[in-house]
């Protein structure tokens, strides 16, 4: 053996050895303490190993002639090798199950530790779909997050182009080595994306397009993501492979909906249904991954409280929406509560269904009202109200009365004309 | 002719009483008719308002004399919260109406129940949807209630007419007052296999806050509550927020998101509504009530 060799060359061998996958490889590194020590050991340690006879062999004769095409490809400008151990091997990868020992890259090779953004989908996608994945990326990466894929046509190809225009950060996952491009149409996209982004790939460069590379090259484009986002998939697209992979990673989820009877939208749907996000503009996805803008405040995320402005904080890169047409001129809008008090009053509720009305005469909220103590609260009550409409969730908070007993003190004043529901379920006090 | 009847139906018609008053007043004086009979002084004690007084010592028994009239005709009932037919899913609510009216098949509205609603602008694809859900939902034994407004609504409920028949519109008025044209035939229709029910008595006029208190019920009566093409700012997510309130479940039909007619759906979905494609993910939600 050349004395020359330096690790990385051991790296690139040991990548190379029949039968070792990523587990093995790891198995390998642990057991012996770097792919050099794997070579150095000694045959009584292989054997103690179980290692299979072809790999013995190669352990014994490694294809230095296939690593240093490798080193060549390599010493161009751009183009780099990151392993496992190596301090720019992008952290997120490194926690997902068995996570590839090398990456080639070819571009910004710090790119692969910035925050990025998986965007996958359909070869076949809609004209819609594709201008929605050009959209969202262009739009996600000004926010500053990186769009990660798979360089694919249809979602993939449209995602980097959008990325493209936008920042220009993209990472795109090849499933072959990045001395080929495929499909070989994206040869213009994949000499862009290196130019501004990166194109990445865990197969060393001469490796062929093979299919079974394609499942597991998902696995990374969901690894280096903080989540994955599906923009039309349906029902057993390759795109849903990188949405289970990010599941597994516990990495986000994020899919688009569509029509119901659009039938490019039947594994998104399916995601949502398993917990995804539905996304409808790029603050949705910014919410989640905790991006925010600094004048943007925290949204809240309660079911009841039905305000629209909180989700409309960042605007979507869809561009401002057709107006709506105004839904109906009655009611109240939603931005208020329904017309019920949230607060049970459980005295004056009918408890039992086989004669609910006719129970117990005297209530018993009404005895008490005669109180001191009660006709101080009530005071305090509308008191509170003078200074205009307000809900019974603000009078509980600032009264110390229980929600049961502010909602049946109201309707004891409503009872006697002295305060007066307000469309919306606000009240008012009348004078 | 049932004197109880005529004391409830009385005091349906007693100015400002919204049914928290209603329940709470005969919960105090055993029955409608034991409010008119408690008298000025334990009336004065409770400091009503001063219409109230008024009307409880002199009620508009002509009125009642045409509900009565009404309710004579065949085909017409009154449900009052302690009749037995009285939907036990609506009396679970809060402040359930003391009061229904019913023109058609009464029994129907103890079956179980799921409530329609959308938009009144909806789209062909949207009604489209809401028709062919409604029709095999209907035959998957639910029946189909919702309000009767245009678009989706209608849409739903013709959708019902369609397969088993069986469906019920809630009105935001009299049941013996004249619907908009459009739905005339629909009305009709639905007597016939089907029921129109209102809180309002004969000859209520429809008012603006009447809607927020229809949506109310038809969620009440309903054991779920689909969603299908409903904007940001739809009425049609009273009936939601109702029925979230009530506790019964809500499911919603998602669209593409450069449609301004499904915001209000997503947002319900982000919010936790069941997404749904196909009636099947409503019979699976809903299913542990039918066995």
């Amino acid at each position: 053996m050349k004395p020359k060799n330096t690790e990385e060359d051991y790296w690139l061998a040991l990548m190379r050895a029949p039968g070792v996958g990523p587990v093995k490889f790891a198995h390998l590194v642990k057991h012996f303490g770097s792919p050099r020590d794997v070579f150095e050991a000694e045959q009584l340690e292989w054997h103690a190993l179980n290692l299979k006879k072809e790999l013995l062999n190669y352990l014994q004769n490694p294809d230095w002639y296939a690593v240093e095409k490798d080193i060549e490809w390599l010493a161009q400008p751009g183009h780099y090798l990151l392993t496992q151990h190596h301090p720019d091997y992008p952290p997120l990868l490194r926690e997902i199950d068995s996570p590839p020992p090398l990456l080639f890259v070819h571009g910004d090779c710090a790119l692969l530790s910035s925050k990025q953004l998986a965007m996958v989908g359909t070869r076949k996608p809609t004209p819609e779909g594709e201008r929605t994945a050009r959209e969202f990326a262009e739009y996600l990466s000004h926010q500053g997050l990186t769009i990660t894929s798979g360089m694919a046509y249809g979602i993939d190809g449209a995602s980097h182009w959008g990325a493209l225009a936008g920042s220009g950060k993209t990472i795109a996952v090849a499933g072959t080595g990045l001395d080929r491009v495929y499909p070989a149409k994206h040869r213009e996209l994949a000499h862009k994306i290196a130019q501004t982004g990166a194109l990445v790939s865990e197969l060393p460069p001469d490796t062929p397009v093979q299919r079974s590379h394609f499942p597991i090259r998902s696995r990374i484009v969901s690894g280096l993501s903080l989540g994955t986002l599906v923009i039309e998939a349906p029902k057993n697209s390759g795109a849903l492979y990188t949405a289970r992979h990010a599941q597994k990673q516990g990495r986000e989820t994020f899919a688009i909906p569509g029509s119901i009877h659009n039938p490019l939208t039947k594994g998104c749907h399916k995601l949502i249904k398993e917990g995804a996000k539905l996304v409808e503009k790029a603050a949705d996805i910014l919410e989640e991954l905790r991006i925010y803008r600094s004048d943007i405040a925290e949204p809240q995320t309660t079911m009841l409280a039905a305000n629209p402005t909180t989700t409309e904080s960042l605007e979507s890169p869809t561009g401002p929406t057709p107006t709506e047409r105004p839904e109906s001129p009655t009611g109240p809008t939603p931005t208020e509560k329904p017309k019920l008090p949230a607060g049970p009053t459980p005295t004056e509720r009918p408890e039992s269904s086989a004669n609910p009305t006719i129970n117990e005469k005297p209530a018993p909220q009404m005895q008490r009202v005669g109180t001191h103590d009660l006709d101080n609260d009530y005071a305090c009550l509308l008191n509170y109200l003078e200074s205009g409409p307000t809900s019974i969730d603000n009078l509980v908070e600032h009264t110390q009365l229980t929600a049961g007993e502010v909602s049946s003190m109201l309707l004891i004043l409503e009872l006697r004309g002295q305060v007066a529901v307000q469309t919306g379920g606000l009240y008012a006090r009348i004078e | 002719m049932n004197q109880s009847e005529e004391y409830w139906l009385a005091l349906a018609r007693a100015p400002g009483l919204r049914p928290a008053h209603f329940i709470h007043l005969i919960n105090r004086f055993g029955g409608p008719r034991g409010v008119f009979e408690a008298g000025r002084w334990e009336w004065h004690a409770l400091r009503l308002k001063r219409d109230l007084l008024k009307y409880l010592q002199n009620p508009n028994w002509h009125a009642v004399e045409n509900d009565m009239h009404w309710l004579a005709q065949p085909g017409n009932h009154l449900l009052t919260l302690d009749h037995p037919d009285y939907p036990p899913l609506l009396r679970e609510i809060h402040h359930p109406p003391p009061l229904l009216f019913v023109q058609g098949d009464s029994a129907l509205l103890k079956t179980k129940q799921l409530a329609m609603v959308g938009t009144r602008y909806s789209s062909r694809e949207g009604e489209q949807t809401a028709r062919e859900f409604a029709e095999y939902l209907s035959h998957l034994g639910f029946t189909i209630t919702s309000g009767m407004a245009y678009g989706i609504e209608g849409a739903s409920l013709w959708g019902a007419l369609a397969g088993t028949g069986k469906t019920i519109a809630v009105a935001g008025r009299g049941l013996d007052q004249i619907y908009p044209t459009k739905h005339h035939d629909l009305a009709h229709r639905i007597t016939q296999t089907g029921a129109l029910v209102s809180e309002f008595p004969p000859g209520t006029p429809v008012k603006r806050d009447h809607f927020p208190r229809r949506s109310r019920i038809v969620s009440g009566l309903s054991l779920g509550t689909l969603v299908i093409e409903a904007p940001k700012y739809s009425t049609a997510l009273h009936t939601v927020y109702f029925a979230l309130e009530q506790g019964r479940e809500v499911f919603a039909v998602p669209g593409s998101i450069h449609s301004p007619l499904v915001k209000g759906s997503h947002k319900l979905i982000k919010e936790g509504a069941k997404l749904v494609e196909t009636p099947e993910d409503i019979l699976e939600e809903l299913q542990i009530y039918f066995f």
